[in-house]
């Protein structure tokens, strides 16, 4: 998963994007440039949840569909559009999940793997990948996010912060939380 | 947390793929005909909510008898389809800055634009607080100033090529739009780039997101151009002035008002008497039928001469037009000067005829006042800015020359309303690449890009991809045997740029990067009329 690289956007952006809003408001045809914006970002952050591209596409679809609908509700505080997105992706997902539509799943690439084995102690021959994945399906739903994002997605804290609606300090306290939960877990294995 | 599945280093999608699933028009579609279920809104529930049922069941009957069987919500799909994005939209930092020119909206205002292009605004098409409104204009007249200002150029699935585009707005001092005053218009003249009869003029309406045609007068400027006076002729308009001034005094000084002698008017008040006299003797007077005698004396005289008996009377001639009355008997004589003076039907005929002629002679002495007046009026002003004048004179001549050789037409139109005004040629899009064709920057990295401008180096002429859903970015392609700039922006708004001609062989497309914050117009413009490229 690569990192998103246009998440952080300079004030100006922000005032761009914020303009796009405004205009998509009034004019929901304006739309168009906030979806060709975003659409990658939102289906990679689906599809890194679910196993079929498909199902993945469908639902960012559902997305982008719930957000032009209610994007009159929709109230700038200073972040990204995609925060907001990413929120309506994640209830849309949870939703899923919940309902038992789709399998919540963890894609992982190796090179994240080592990355792991450097935050639990071991050496990355010797981590365990079944008893690593064992221990990550014993993490609570919150906490397997924020190590998902944090470890999978290579996403900042702050980024975490604006998607979960905490603030980076929060994201951070919380990722080390997760972290030493999983490190608990994988150690008792 | 529980059945959760892991995938250890699943195929990784690229960009293409991701974007192979992009729908826009679908998720519109959805989003205007999937409406928000009522239960979930806390309104349904309550007296309120009630109320809101029966308004909604009563407007959705009147919508369904009102609509055709079978139509879905084609108003709402059609105004959430990005064609209707925003008309104006600066795909940069960059823009084209106003030219403002302040006046008096009593008084009738003209300005001529550098480009020679002028605007009439008429005393009173506009009201302020103040008295006074600043005309904002811009006008465009190459390839960079109408790309960065973000002026849709688009028109009916062609592209616009054009001859010059103004935008025209009115302010108050607050920077409000005034709005026009008893239906008056301002006139403008529009100096055009080219000209050929595919040409015609448009109006960009903002409501509508689309450019429409509008009335104008399109001319050859060569007949158009009032080549103004040269100082030269202003100086011989201030000798011209002085010497009617002078003919003026002239005429006023040699004028004499008729006088009542003139026409044998009797004078009220002045003593008259009858004489008889022979005619023969005095053929000046025999013309006058009904004729009597007053006296001319200025001075005192004897008023009881007519009382008294005179055996003889000489009528002599003093003067042109005076005369010496001489009574005499054995005792005394006297003298006195008169005049002969009509009488009766004969006096009155006479006075109609000396108040015509007084007439006659009031009025063109007023005209001559006038005259001179208004000449005097003309020296002084003409004296007074002399100087500022041939300074003016000099530089709209030298406009005047500047666009008879650089230009090849007007376009005259009236306006009533504030905006975007274009002299375009429709143009069509060329086909699409029948091979994909990735954009990449150098280096091999893979363009995410929305907006794709593809330019022509010879025409004032761009391409747009991307903007709408009628022209994505899989739809580009080149134009035969043309060089075309080609300009890209990223998701991280970085501008991409390169010149591809049509016949070279390229399987896919390479930009050099540039960040846009460190771009000017003025490299935007070198790049896009084929110089050096920006550094």
């Amino acid at each position: 998963m690569a990192l998103n690289p246009m998440y952080h956007h300079s004030p100006q952006l922000l005032e761009e994007e914020l303009e796009w809003i405004m205009r998509a408001k009034q004019d929901p045809g304006a739309f168009g440039f906030l979806y060709k914006k975003y659409h990658e970002q939102i289906f990679r952050y689906i599809y890194q949840r679910m196993d079929d591209e498909e199902q993945a596409a469908d639902v960012t679809s559902q997305v982008f569909m719930k957000a032009i609908k209610n994007l009159h509700k929709y109230e700038f505080r200073g972040v990204p559009f995609g925060s907001w997105l990413y929120r309506i992706a994640k209830s849309e997902l949870y939703q899923s999940f919940r309902d038992n539509k789709f399998q919540r799943t963890v894609n992982v690439e190796s090179v994240h793997l080592t990355e792991m084995a450097c935050e639990l102690d071991e050496e990355e021959n010797t981590l365990n990948h079944k008893n690593l994945f064992g221990s990550l399906s014993k993490l609570k739903e919150k906490d397997l996010q924020l190590i998902e994002m944090r470890f999978f997605e290579h996403r900042s804290y702050r980024e975490i912060g604006e998607i979960l609606e905490i603030t980076e300090n929060n994201a951070k306290v919380k990722t080390f939380r997760a972290l030493e939960k999983l490190k608990n877990l994988f150690n008792k294995r | 947390m529980k059945n959760v599945k892991f995938n250890l280093d699943r195929p990784q999608l690229n960009s293409e793929q991701v974007t192979a699933h992009e729908n826009y028009a679908s998720v519109v579609e959805n989003a205007a005909t999937n409406p928000t279920s009522m239960w979930k809104n806390p309104w349904f529930y309550g007296p309120i909510g009630l109320s809101s049922i029966a308004l909604v069941i009563t407007l959705s009957l009147s919508a369904f008898i009102n609509s055709p069987p079978g139509e879905p919500n084609k108003q709402l799909l059609a105004a959430a389809l990005p064609e209707d994005t925003p008309c104006v939209l600066k795909p940069t930092n960059l823009d084209v800055p106003y030219d403002a020119q302040k006046f008096d909206v009593r008084q009738d205002f003209q300005i001529n634009l550098n480009s020679g292009t002028s605007i009439q605004i008429p005393a009173k098409t506009f009201e302020s607080s103040d008295n006074t409104a600043t005309l904002k204009t811009r006008e465009f007249h190459d390839k960079t100033s109408a790309f960065i200002s973000g002026v849709k150029m688009d028109c009916e699935n062609s592209a616009f090529e054009s001859a010059g585009m103004i935008e025209i707005i009115v302010e108050d001092a607050d920077g409000k739009e005034l709005a026009f005053q008893n239906n008056q218009e301002m006139k403008v003249t529009l100096v055009l780039d080219q000209k050929d009869k595919d040409f015609k003029f448009w109006y960009l309406n903002k409501e509508k997101a689309n450019w429409e045609e509008y009335p104008s007068v399109f001319s050859d400027l060569k007949n158009e151009v009032n080549v103004l006076e040269s100082p030269k002729n202003i100086e011989r308009r201030i000798l011209l002035a002085e010497k009617e001034i002078k003919i003026c005094d002239q005429q006023l000084a040699t004028m004499i008002a008729p006088a009542p002698k003139e026409f044998n008017l009797p004078t009220t008040g002045v003593q008259k008497f009858d004489l008889d006299f022979d005619v023969k003797a005095y053929p000046e007077l025999s013309k006058l039928k009904d004729v009597e005698f007053e006296v001319a004396e200025t001075g005192n005289y004897d008023k009881s001469f007519t009382k008294k008996s005179w055996s003889a009377v000489e009528l002599k001639k003093s003067g042109k037009n005076d005369y010496l009355a001489i009574f005499s008997n054995s005792n005394e004589k006297f003298s006195i000067k008169v005049n002969p003076v009509l009488k009766g039907n004969e006096a009155k005929n006479a006075k109609i005829k000396f108040d015509e002629t007084f007439d006659n002679y009031q009025t063109q002495k007023n005209e001559i006042t006038v005259k001179r007046n208004s000449l005097e009026k003309e020296l002084g002003s003409l004296k007074a800015n002399i100087d500022n004048k041939i300074r003016a004179l000099d530089v709209e001549n030298q406009q005047n020359e500047m666009m008879k050789n650089q230009t090849s037409g007007i376009v005259q139109f009236n306006v009533s309303a504030f905006g975007y005004f274009n002299c375009d040629k429709k143009v069509n899009y060329p086909p699409p690449f029948t091979r994909e064709m990735p954009l990449v920057w150098e280096g091999g990295d893979a363009i995410q890009s929305d907006i794709v401008y593809v330019f022509d180096k010879h025409k004032n002429l761009r391409f747009n991809y991307g903007i709408s859903r009628e022209r994505r970015i899989e739809d580009l392609g080149f134009r035969n045997k043309s060089e075309n700039y080609v300009l890209v922006i990223d998701h991280l708004r970085n501008i991409g740029i390169a010149v591809f001609n049509q016949d070279d062989e390229f399987d896919k497309l390479i930009f050099k990067k540039i960040d846009q914050k460190k771009i000017t117009s003025v490299q935007l413009a070198s790049f896009l009329n084929g110089e050096e490229l920006p550094a």
